[in-house]
């Protein structure tokens, strides 16, 4: 029952923060089309716009990871 | 005409729709480019639109639009300007297609005034007047009944062979001012046919975004109805002004009780700069308050990023700049002096 | 690399200096610089031309030509063959005079076809309606009947009949007949007969309901609509024909005049091109000078190509730009064969400064390391490299970049394979006993994910170097000192760490609290505050290349489940299958993933540290090349 538990966490700490993820990379990757569409040049700057919310499903990654090697 | 009536049902793309006007935004003309441009010549002018955005239907005119220089430019800025909104317009999904639709129709609108006038005075017409190309119903449309119509029973006619919801409203405007021969009563009927078909279309509606298109209604309502408490008796109808509801800041009882500008407007939600001082003539006052109704639409821009406030500011922008360069043309074209020239244009910072 | 760049200064006999900016434009290594047009003759030649361009294309695009592909450098030189007799100032004249009459033609058949296309819609329009009033029409009274067609009101209706009624009742005349079509809108379709004798008094009983005469279209002429079924038959087969003759026409005249018309649009082009640096010269009495940047390692050949060209009718000085220039140095890279391709990452950025660091090298190192670190399978590096061999021999430049990029990625995908022991995951243990060099990483997980973050630190820390040399080279004191504190606070935290896990002993801990006090020292003093957050945000970017083990991990446990799939449904076309798909899958996410995410973190984490994109394109002076002239299309 607590392994069940602590999987339950992990998948809790990968899960939401994809979740969150995908819906603020939508809205951006949205409008980076739009933008890239306009003016290519700003490539690069929408990638990295792009790419911050991904640090939070890394973070959740780690958070996992820690919590299956800790506990379970 | 396919941008008619998209489908309300999908999903609005305002991230992806108001990332491209952002990024077109970019392209619109400072005012100093209006300066200079003001100082140059014709062929200057011509010579810039060929490198500006306007630069295919430049060329196209270059191509097969004859020798006169106004006449290219003149059809070049229109034809550009409509191929700048229905191209953003076509990007536009679900609400946000719905909304674009309104803020073209008003070519429509427009353009019938246009013809009801000139249905009016039933003069034997010449070459057709320069639509404004962005209109819903097609700008051929619009040349035929120049063309092949020339009283109002003719238009009715036409405009019901046309399918298409804009044609009707005309139709309608043209069979009122067969039966009553009276063109404020016609155009009155256009109006009213035109906000009562849009009110109904963005009824089933809700948000923030439909609230901001009910008031671009209800402001233009107001311009309308600004105009008919102008008028005075011997224009109207037996008599009786008659507003049209559904305004957004002059309500119907300030309408009817207000003798003077002042009156009608106090607390109506409008700015109004030009109401102190001296007072201007009706005309000028009309004028100014539709460049208000402008500025207010320009202003919307930058305010909600994820609403059709950038479309309608952007939209709002792009007629200005077509307005700014063809009164621009026309003055270079008469030898006009820069400097008078400028005092007309409705300059992007104001 | 980032090439040196030589400030050049040439000098010419004023006469010969079409020719001379000829030959630069065809040297095509000169980035000009020049001010605006200086008004005068070359002024308004070089307008007429910009109009004469402006006038080609727009008839190309009213052809609605765009086989630019298929037009070749033989064509330009045949149109500059043809044209060369021509004095160059009666050029545009004569050229402008023989596309005015072309120009009207495609306008009359264009606006005859826009006619005929409305009058063959409004002819099926009529025959429509009238087909629907066929049985009405046919249908004969008794006596001279008149026969009309109205729109009316539908509300209106069934009082205006009423009323027609009444008048036919009146002058002693038997009812009408009629037939009713509701329209779209509130007015639908009437036609009525009524005996001829009543014509006048039913029409004014129309009138006063408001019906407007429906007419047949003008085309028509005086035909009646009962007898129009066959006329509008044969206008509307006549319209058909006629847009379909226009429209080969077009299409005929298209594929004639298209290919000549792009070889005169280039040919003006070039010369448009030409005229417009001819018209910014500065000019004396008898020379005229112009400056530019050139790439160092093509001067010599340049200068030697213009004095056997033009001998003592043009100087050149030239001279390396100063400190105070770099900012207006326009910056253009040359990096070896194995290296160049990866420039293509710096295409969605602005270019570096001239004075600037430029990081193809260390893409091409660390991008395929990553990226082969992710995919880490043997089976996928191979037929990512079969693939990328077919690539590399594309006929485009980005196809051959790309191919090249991916040869890299598969060479490291190998090495990693091996590493972690994986060929298309455990087969190749299944079948070949392989094992892992190091880990195998679905099962340890830690030692990977240390690794990765320690990978991150050391590009971080390359990074940030890269940074502190940036600001010294350019003397930007808060940049280096912010760079610089930024990596003393990293590798303080990266020491305590160490002396943490008692790797070291507790004696070394003075180190990294001295390079903490040296780091925040450093930090407050080139960004301040500011510079104390861009740490925090360090550390977060050191985590992030956690991805590479995230990212790895997955690929590895889906090539897994691939394996799963035959041992649950064994060596079956079903479980084979399914294996192929879920390995499939597994590719294109290896690919596709492992790219973007180490292209990722060169963007975001590692140009963060160092790259500001403030350089100018070197856009040099040259002839414009098949694939430019696409750009028109």
């Amino acid at each position: 029952m607590e392994k069940a538990l602590i999987a339950f966490a992990a998948a809790l700490a990968v899960s939401v923060p994809a979740i969150a993820t995908a819906y603020a990379q939508a809205k951006i990757g949205s409008a980076g089309a739009g933008t890239v569409a306009e003016k290519p040049e700003t490539g690069g700057t929408i990638i990295i716009l792009e790419a911050i919310p991904e640090t939070m499903v890394i973070l959740g990654f780690v958070v996992a990871i820690m919590l299956i090697l800790q506990f379970a | 005409m396919t941008l008619f009536l998209k489908s309300t049902t999908e999903s609005p793309n305002y991230e992806y729709l108001n990332a491209v006007i952002r990024a077109r935004g970019t392209k619109l003309l400072e005012q100093e480019v209006f300066f200079t441009l003001a100082g140059g010549t014709l062929e200057d002018l011509e010579l810039f639109l060929l490198e500006s955005v306007y630069g295919i239907r430049c060329r196209e005119q270059l191509a097969i639009g004859g020798s006169s220089v106004l006449f290219r430019v003149e059809n070049a800025l229109a034809a550009g300007t409509a191929d700048i909104l229905l191209e953003t317009a076509s990007l536009a999904r679900g609400e946000a297609g719905l909304f674009f639709d309104v803020l073209l129709s008003m070519a429509d609108l427009e353009n019938g005034r246009l013809l009801l006038r000139a249905s009016r005075a039933g003069e034997a017409r010449g070459k057709p007047p320069l639509w404004r190309m962005y209109c819903v119903a097609g700008t051929a449309f619009y040349d035929d009944l120049w063309k092949k119509c020339f009283n109002a029973a003719d238009g009715a006619i036409r405009c019901h062979e046309e399918e298409n919801p804009m044609a009707s409203l005309l139709g309608e405007a043209y069979r009122t001012l067969y039966e009553t021969g009276s063109l404020s009563v016609s155009e009155r009927a256009l109006y009213s046919g035109w906000l009562d078909y849009w009110r109904e279309q963005l009824g089933p509606l809700k948000g923030t975004n439909v609230r901001l298109m009910e008031e671009y209604l209800g402001r233009l309502t107001d311009t309308w109805n600004l105009s008919t408490w102008f008028r005075s008796g011997t224009e109207l109808e037996h008599g009786v002004r008659s507003f049209l509801r559904g305004g957004w800041g002059l309500s119907p009882l300030k309408l009817e009780g207000c003798a003077t500008l002042e009156c009608l407007f106090e607390g109506s939600g409008w700015e109004i700069p030009f109401l102190s001082g001296q007072r201007e003539a009706n005309s000028v006052v009309l004028r100014k308050f539709q460049g208000l109704f402008h500025l207010w639409q320009k202003r919307l821009y930058r305010k909600d990023l994820l609403g059709i406030h950038v479309s309608m500011g952007y939209a709002a922008q792009v007629q200005l700049e077509w307005a700014n360069l063809s009164m621009i043309a026309a003055g270079l074209s008469l030898n006009i002096p820069s400097a008078e020239i400028v005092r007309h244009l409705l300059l992007p910072g104001e | 690399m980032i090439r040196n760049m030589i400030r050049l200064s040439l000098w010419g006999v004023q006469s010969r200096s079409r020719e001379i900016v000829g030959e630069l434009h065809r040297l095509g290594v000169l980035h000009l610089e020049h001010g605006s047009p200086r008004g005068g003759e070359e002024t308004e030649t070089l307008n007429s031309l910009r109009l004469l361009r402006g006038k080609i294309l727009g008839l190309i695009e009213s052809l609605e030509w765009d086989k630019w592909n298929s037009v070749t450098e033989d064509y330009l030189l045949e149109a500059e063959k043809f044209f060369s007799g021509l004095p160059s100032e009666d050029l545009v004249p004569e050229i402008d005079r023989s596309l005015e009459e072309f120009g009207r033609r495609l306008a009359a058949l264009q606006e005859e076809k826009a006619q005929c296309v409305d009058n063959l819609g409004r002819a099926k329009k009529s025959r429509d309606a009238i087909e629907r009033f066929g049985a009405f029409f046919r249908r004969g009274e008794d006596g001279p009947q008149s026969l009309s067609i109205w729109w009316i009101p539908e509300s209106s209706l069934q009082k205006a009949l009423a009323e027609v009624n009444a008048e036919l009742h009146k002058a002693d005349e038997a009812g009408e007949g009629h037939h009713f079509l509701p329209g779209r809108d509130s007015l639908g379709i009437l036609a009525l007969r009524v005996p001829a004798s009543c014509e006048d008094a039913v029409f004014a009983v129309l009138a006063k309901w408001k019906a407007l005469p429906w007419k047949l279209p003008d085309f028509c002429g005086e035909i009646r609509p009962e007898e129009s079924l066959p006329f509008l038959g044969k206008k509307i087969e006549e319209f058909s024909a006629r847009i379909e003759t226009i429209m080969s026409d077009i299409s005929r005249t298209s594929g004639e005049w298209g290919p000549r018309l792009a070889s005169l649009f280039l040919f003006i082009d070039e010369r448009t091109e030409q005229a417009a640096v001819e018209a910014r010269l500065e000019t004396g009495r008898d020379f005229f000078s112009l400056q530019g940047w050139m790439p160092e390692d093509v001067l010599r050949t340049a200068a030697a190509h213009l004095k056997e060209k033009f001998g003592d009718d043009v100087l050149l000085q030239w001279r390396s730009p100063g400190e105070d220039e770099w900012n207006d140095v326009p910056t253009a890279l040359m990096n070896r064969p194995m290296s160049a391709p990866f420039e293509l990452f710096l295409k969605l950025l602005r270019p570096p400064s001239y004075s600037g660091f430029d990081p193809t090298t260390a893409i091409a190192l660390f991008f395929p390391f990553f990226s082969g670190c992710m995919i880490g399978d043997m089976g996928y590096g191979l037929i990512i490299l079969l693939l990328s061999i077919r690539l590399k021999k594309g006929k485009r430049p980005l196809v051959r970049d790309i191919g090249a990029i991916l040869f890299s990625m598969s060479l490291w995908s190998l090495v990693w394979g091996a590493v972690w022991g994986e060929f298309f995951g455990d087969v190749g243990h299944r079948l070949f006993h392989l094992e892992p060099l190091w880990v195998e990483r679905s099962v340890s997980v830690m030692p990977v994910v240390v690794f990765t973050i320690a990978l991150g630190a050391a590009h971080v820390f390359f990074g940030l170097l890269i940074g502190v040399y940036q600001g010294v080279k350019n003397r930007h004191r808060h940049q280096w000192m912010e760079k610089a504190g930024n990596l003393a606070v990293l590798l303080s935290l990266v020491g305590a760490l160490v002396v943490m896990k008692q790797e070291f002993p507790g004696s070394f801990f003075t180190l990294p609290v001295s390079l903490l006090v040296v780091g925040l020292v450093l930090l407050i003093g080139g960004g301040g505050i500011g510079g104390i957050i861009e740490t925090l945000g360090s550390i977060g970017n050191i985590i992030s290349y956690v991805r590479i083990a995230a990212i790895g991990l997955s690929s590895a446990i889906l090539a897994l489940v691939a394996s799963k799939f035959m041992d649950v449904f064994g060596l079956s076309v079903f479980g084979i299958f399914l294996a192929l798909m879920i390995h499939l899958l597994n590719f294109v996410l290896a690919i596709g993933g492992s790219g973007l995410h180490s292209a990722r973190l060169h963007y975001v984490e590692f140009f963060g540290k160092f790259y500001s994109g403030s350089g100018k394109e070197y856009k040099p002076f040259k002839r414009r090349s098949g694939s430019s002239w696409k750009k028109h299309s």
